[in-house]
Order: C-alpha cells, then structure tokens, then sequence
C-alpha cells in the first residue's frame, strides 16, 4: 500500500469528527470543526512535518477541548459556552472513534515515509524498500482498520448489555487498575528486551 | 524514524490515558468507544511483538579469478516475528559490488516469509575470504526503537585467484647454469653432451671435460676445460617481500599484488617447462601466515604455488626486518638455485634489503631483484597518471643508489602501472636463463 493511500484513508477518519462539528453547530463549532479538518489534513499529508512532538495529536486535542469545553464538570463549573452543539455530541463522540483510528494510520504513514527516507540514504535498493514499507503500511491498515471494527463491536456490546452497566465510579476504578497494569507490563517488557540480544541460526 | 514510531506508539497509551480523563471529566461514556480502540492497537501490537528470527543459507561459488564477477544469493525464510528485517552480506574491503546491493530489506508480517537476495560482486585482489555469517537487525512492528539483531551461520570461504596474464610458452629450454653436478642428480641432473661453451678449470672439473687445444692456444696458459649443457631443469626460487613498503597503493593495486600475479604467471610457465619452482617470503610478522613451497614442479606444486600466494599477507609492522627460512637458505645452497627477489625499494627499507641480499649472495649470486615500482600506481589513483614518468625516474635513480655496493644482483625495475606483466616476465626470463 502506497503512502498516499494510508495518508487518504487516515485522513479520511480523522475528518469526520470536523464535518460532523461543521454541518451539526454554530458558529464556534464551526469554527473548531474547520480548524480540525485543516489541522487533520495536514497530519495526514504531511506526517513528517508534523515533527516528533504533540503535531499529530493537534487534531484529537481539539477535539478534546471540544468536549471539555461543552459537557461535564469543567463546562458546568465555569459556564463555558459549549462548541459541541448537545444534540450531535453523541454521535460526535462516537466519531472519535475514527479519528483516534485515523491518527494512529497517520503516526504508520509518517513512519513509513521516514523509513522509505533513512534507508534509501544507506544504499538499500529502492524497489526493495518501497515493497517491505508497503507490506509494513498495509499490515498496519489491516490492523488499525481491525481494530477500529472491533473496539465498535465491544461498544456496542457493552453499551447494549445492562448486565454490565457497572456504575460510574467502580468503572474508573477498573479501568485505572487496567491501565496501571498494562502500562507497567509494556514498559518491564521493553526494558528487558532493549538490553538483550536474538542469537539467530 | 525508528524513535518516532516508537514514541508514537507508547505516546497512543498516553493518548488512552488522556481520553480516559475527558471521559470522566466531560461525563461523556461514548469516548469509550475510543479508550478500547486505543487499548486494542497496543494488545494487538503488543502480542506480535515476539523476538524475530531467520534462518537461511547463503550459496556463492567457491573458487573465483580476480575481479571475475560472482553472484552471491542468500535464502531467507522467517517463522518468527512482525516487523522488519535488514540483512546485511558482510563483503571483504577486497570486494567490488558490481550489480545489487549486499543490505536488503524485508516486512515480515502475519504469514511466514520465504525469500533469496541476490548480488553480484567481484574479489579485486587474490585471497582467501571466509565469510563468517550474514547478519540480521531485527525491527518489530510494535518496538522499533528495542531493535534486536542476529545472524546466519555461513562459515564459507571464497578463494580469489590472481589474476594470470596470458603468457605464451617459451621455445627454449632453460638450462642450470652450474656446471657441475654436485648435488643430487634429480635437482641439477647430468651432464649433456651438448657442448656449450669453453671455461677456465676450477678444482673438482672432471678431467675428461678439458679441453687440451684451447688450453694450448689460452694466451695465459691456464687450463681450458669444456662446458656443457645439463641434462636437468633449472631450480628457481621466488622470494617475496611482505614489508609495509610493498603496500603502497591500493588495497588491489599494490606491488604485493602485482607480484603475486607477476610470480603465479611466472612459475606457472617455468613449471609447464618442468623448471623446479619455489616459493618463500622474506620478511617475517606476527599474526600472519608465512607460506613457502619447495621447489618442484608439475601439477601438483602448481596447485602447491596458488594456495601459497593466496596466503601471503603484509605484515603490519612499520619497520623492516628481512629474515629467511633456514629452510630456503639450504635449498639455494643445495640447489644452486636462480633466486627472482621481489621488492620495492623505498629508502625505508634499503638498508634492510641491501643486508639481505649480501646474505643471499653468499648462498648463491645468481640473483634478480624484480624492482616493483609503486609511484605509478600511486599516481595513477591519485594524480591520474600525470606524474607517472616523474615518478618512475626518481624511483630508478633511488633504486639505483641504494644497490650501488651490490654489483652482482641484476636488477629489473617493474612500473606495473604502465608495463605489462608479460613485459617483467620476459626480462626474468632472458636474465635467469642467460
């Protein structure tokens, strides 16, 4: 797959949220919205500049200040204006689901592109290069594209099922034990494996 | 790159994190939807991040003539592991790629990867190379920053020939130049009766061999006896210097190389004749091998000859030390042999190879030093071949007022640079035989 097809379709997803801001508000979600879009399609097309920092996240964090800013406690304590019209929220909030998904297709189009850069400087043949980066974009598609299907599927699940409507705070204090747990497990793995090496054949 | 994409994957964790608490924050449970996306990428990189292996074999030819193009394939397959794979071919300096690339670079991803490399390259100087492994950096999908490497066993060795002139074989027998037999009748062989020319007497002549007319015509009155061609092949011995000054050039063109193309062409031609060829090196280092061959000839010293030049390596050391096989000194002493010395001579290394010689001369004085000059060489790489002649002149005079107090050795100054092998072959060939 070609790094302008993964940037098309990452771009696509990471947009939705934006139209939805654009063609459900007023004039400040407007606003947001259009700077979501312009902000997406430049994390889409131009990973690389976009640099190693917060760039690829500007976007979502747009988004969250969206939500921030329009439901909740800190809206409710300050009186803010809401961005997010409260009759499209839901379904905005739903698309934030494409648009986590479309961001982590731009971080594989912005690696793919700098893998395709850094290698072809040390001698590979590019045709070579050009077939394993694509095999690497279309992988990863298939797996952030998987996922997204079924992280929606779980959703629905757990938003259809009343059985597992557990309460508000027994669910953060799950899924802060979760997060603590697998966190801590993804960075001991890491550590050991940073400092061994694979003795092949 | 690959700290970016690293980055960026740990930073999705920390994304997960953050929409976690505008979820709470914002009281809005439909952004679950996308802490579980977020959650599930990481799982499901995360349990494709095993340790990536290959395994595979590597097929080149085995024996190859310098700067002759070989082609090296490696077969890769791969169980184990989602990311990427760079192997690397490890060439010798003394390779040449002429097609291809020895680095590739392949994805594996959910299915097994079976896949061959191929490229084409070329040994540039006569060696034997054991290709100890092909190494591999393994990058998962997930980790790409944690890279992780290994390697292919191949323990394969590529033997590089010289390269040998095409050098037509001589009409005339060489024959020993001693005129009696005094050693063994296999290495000097008997008397002909082919007359050859009229000497003084020296003690141990056969009496049968004087001749009584010339004697009574000899102005001087000594005694007039009659040479004759021997029945037996001459025994040459080819030393050659393994010092830094033999270096000087390139890896591939250097008078060390071209006197080893020069020596295997040679002896190939004196042994087709069934002229007893040897082989020594004269300068003695640590780490290296010294390889030698003791005169014979036929096939079998032939293949003794090749494998002997393969090994010969410069030593490393800056200082110049000549030592001989004791070895080498009884073989010339026994066999009265014709000695082809090369060198290349510096002023770093005159003094040394003047001591040398005079040791050689006192075993026999039947020696050619093959002079191999190197500022052609020099010039040609890094002046273009402009100063070649400048070179060479001061080079000859150098050469010359060093050996001055060595009257005795006949001296052939080689410029490999801007003569042929065929043309040092022939002057060898017209001193050594005369």
């Amino acid at each position: 797959m070609k790094p302008i097809s993964v940037s098309s379709i990452s771009f696509l997803l990471m947009v939705l949220p934006g139209l939805l801001l654009v063609t459900t508000g007023y004039g400040l979600s407007e606003v947001a919205g259009l700077l979501e879009i312009l902000a997406s399609a430049i994390v889409a097309f131009f990973p690389s500049n976009t640099g190693k920092g917060i760039g690829k996240y500007i976007p979502l964090l747009i988004m969250v200040l969206s939500f921030v800013a329009s439901e909740g406690y800190v809206q409710g304590i300050f009186a803010i204006t809401p961005v997010i019209a409260p009759s499209a929220i839901n379904l905005i909030s739903i698309s934030m689901l494409p648009m986590t998904a479309g961001t982590f297709l731009s971080m594989v189009s912005g690696t793919g592109t700098a893998i395709t850069v850094e290698f072809s400087r040390n001698g590979f043949d590019q045709e070579e290069l050009e077939v394993a980066v694509s095999k690497f974009s279309s992988a990863m598609v298939l797996i952030g594209l998987g996922a997204l299907l079924i992280s929606f599927l779980i959703f629905v699940v757990i938003a259809v099922a009343p059985e597992l409507n557990i309460g508000f705070f027994p669910a953060v204090i799950l899924f802060g034990v979760v997060y603590i747990l697998i966190f801590r497990i993804i960075f001991l793995e890491r550590k050991e494996k940073g400092s061994g090496n694979i003795n092949g054949q | 790159m690959v700290k970016q994409w690293s980055m960026g994957l740990l930073s999705m964790i920390i994304v997960g994190g953050l929409l976690s608490v505008v979820a709470i924050i914002s009281t809005n449970h439909y952004l679950a939807a996308s802490i579980i996306y977020v959650f599930l990428i990481i799982i499901i990189l995360y349990s494709l991040d095993r340790d990536g292996e290959i395994e595979g074999e590597c097929r080149f030819p085995g024996r190859v003539k310098a700067e002759e193009t070989v082609e090296f394939s490696v077969f890769v397959n791969s169980g184990k592991g989602f990311g990427l794979f760079m192997i690397e071919f490890p060439l010798h300096e003394a390779f040449l790629l002429r097609e291809g690339t020895n680095i590739h670079i392949f994805f594996k991803g959910f299915s097994p990867y079976a896949g061959s490399f191929e490229f084409k390259g070329a040994g540039m100087r006569r060696g034997t190379f054991l290709i100890r492994q092909v190494n591999y950096t393994y990058y998962p999908a997930m980790g790409i920053i944690n890279s992780t490497s290994g390697s292919i066993t191949v323990e394969k060795e590529i033997e590089v020939l010289p390269k040998i002139s095409a050098i037509k074989l001589r009409r005339n027998r060489m024959y020993s130049n001693r005129y009696t037999p005094r050693n063994t009748i296999s290495r000097i062989g008997p008397v002909s009766s082919d007359f050859e020319s009229v000497r003084e007497y020296q003690p141990g002549d056969p009496y049968r061999h004087i001749n009584w007319k010339a004697t009574a015509r000899s102005p001087s009155g000594k005694m007039m006896v009659n040479r004759y061609e021997m029945e037996g092949e001459k025994t040459v011995i080819y030393i050659l210097d393994r010092s830094f000054t033999m270096t000087r050039g390139t890896t591939e063109e250097n008078p060390l190389e071209y006197s080893i193309a020069a020596i295997f062409s040679h002896s190939r031609l004196l042994m087709q004749e069934g002229v007893n060829t040897g082989f020594w090196t004269a300068q003695s280092g640590k780490g290296f091998t010294s390889p030698s061959v003791v005169p014979s000839s036929g096939a079998e010293n032939e293949q003794r000859f090749k494998r002997a030049l393969l090994l010969v390596e410069p030593t490393e050391s800056r200082f110049v030390v000549y030592s001989f096989d004791p070895r080498l000194l009884a073989m010339i002493k026994e066999t009265g042999a014709s000695i082809i010395f090369f060198t290349s001579i510096w002023k770093e290394n005159s003094e040394e190879l003047s001591k040398a010689l005079m040791k050689l001369i006192r075993y026999n004085r039947n020696i050619v030093l093959v002079n191999v000059i190197s500022t052609g060489i020099i010039s040609k790489h890094l002046l273009g071949g402009m100063e070649i002649f400048v070179g060479r002149r001061t080079a000859l005079r150098m050469s010359a007022r060093y050996l001055r107090n060595l009257p005795s050795v006949r001296r052939i100054d080689w410029e490999p640079a801007g003569e042929g092998q065929g043309s040092v072959i022939s002057a060898i060939s017209r001193v050594i035989g005369a």
